[in-house]
């Protein structure tokens, strides 16, 4: 009988045990989830400093040639328009990450009978096997990823110029190359934010996380 | 801080921003320019002669927007109304401080 007791007392201990450790555990992931974030936040930062500088830089290069009167808020086109650029916000039903996740669409348009909304998924966060499409300018020099339908690509990016093309419109006809290349750069740096909103919520969704169980320690 | 505010999904949110005439035109040159049937738009450019209680009701505005996922708004606006900035807690719409040309962003001030 003692013997039983003496057994039953030491399955209950060990239980206690692997649910500390299980629990240190998790602390532990929760921190190290907490720091890879807020490492990744201070990156992308830097990155959108520099890349934000580039495209400053190329909008004064841009107002220099066509002169200041043609680059200016004065000329923004306050007729009702849709944005060709915007977010898609899903939410994660996560038990560890309860946040919404933003997703650029660039240059998407409701309009045309072509389907072609681009979506940029955050490299840094992805929870989804969707595809993925990649579509750059001819300024940006790097090769585009090409899709498996045949035609597809080029009638996407001819949709994707237009759209460009139309934005830059704004300024008039023909506008500075410096102007396009200042385009680009904002549109990596849009992509850049993106990431940035969504290590954000990660940041402080486990640094809540890491509060709530330093407390419950002390407590 | 976030809170467990109730998070609605969307298929073509907006980008607000609230930043000085350099960094809201680079932006509207990459799309996120949107004027509604009112007249009433997704940005605020921010000069000298931009009062303090403008940016305040944009940043109202915007944070109450159902349509706006994200914005943007320079570190250095961002500081003219830090209470209103600081007291600001759900996730969506999220705030991003942004630097600007002339100020370059401070960590200590996010």
């Amino acid at each position: 009988m003692e013997e039983q007791d003496q057994m039953q007392s030491s399955i209950e201990v060990e239980e206690v045990e692997e649910q500390q450790r299980e629990g240190k555990r998790l602390e532990e992931e929760n921190v190290v989830r907490f720091l890879d974030s807020l490492d990744s936040y201070v990156t992308l930062l830097d990155s959108l400093s520099s890349t934000l500088r580039q495209g400053w830089l190329e909008l004064a290069s841009a107002r220099q040639s066509m002169g200041a009167s043609r680059i200016n808020g004065a000329l923004l086109d306050l007729k009702s328009h849709s944005a060709a650029t915007s977010l898609q916000v899903t939410h994660h039903d996560d038990e560890i990450l309860n946040q919404p996740h933003f997703t650029l669409c660039k240059w998407a348009s409701s309009k045309n009978g072509y389907g072609d909304e681009k979506l940029r998924e955050n490299k840094l966060q992805t929870n989804s096997d969707g595809p993925q499409l990649r579509h750059r300018s001819q300024f940006a020099g790097t090769p585009e990823k090409i899709p498996e339908t045949k035609g597809a690509p080029l009638i996407v990016d001819d949709q994707v110029q237009k759209e460009r093309t139309k934005s830059l419109s704004m300024f008039g006809t023909l506008v500075s190359p410096k102007l396009r290349a200042a385009q680009l750069s904002f549109e990596t740096a849009l992509e850049t934010l993106v990431e940035i909103a969504n290590v954000r919520l990660t940041m402080l969704s486990t640094s809540d996380q890491v509060r709530k169980e330093l407390e419950g320690t002390e407590g | 801080m976030a809170s467990r505010a109730q998070i609605h999904t969307s298929n073509s949110a907006l980008i607000a921003m609230i930043a000085d005439e350099d960094t809201v035109v680079g932006f509207l040159l990459a799309g996120v320019g949107n004027v509604d049937l009112r007249r009433k738009a997704n940005y605020l450019i921010v000069d000298s002669k931009t009062t303090i209680k403008q940016i305040e009701d944009a940043f109202k505005e915007f944070t109450t927007r159902e349509d706006i996922a994200v914005m943007l708004i320079s570190q250095y606006v961002a500081n003219m109304i830090r209470f209103l900035v600081d007291s600001y807690n759900r996730p969506v719409p999220a705030i991003l401080e942004i630097p600007s040309k002339d100020h370059p962003y401070d960590p200590t001030h996010d």
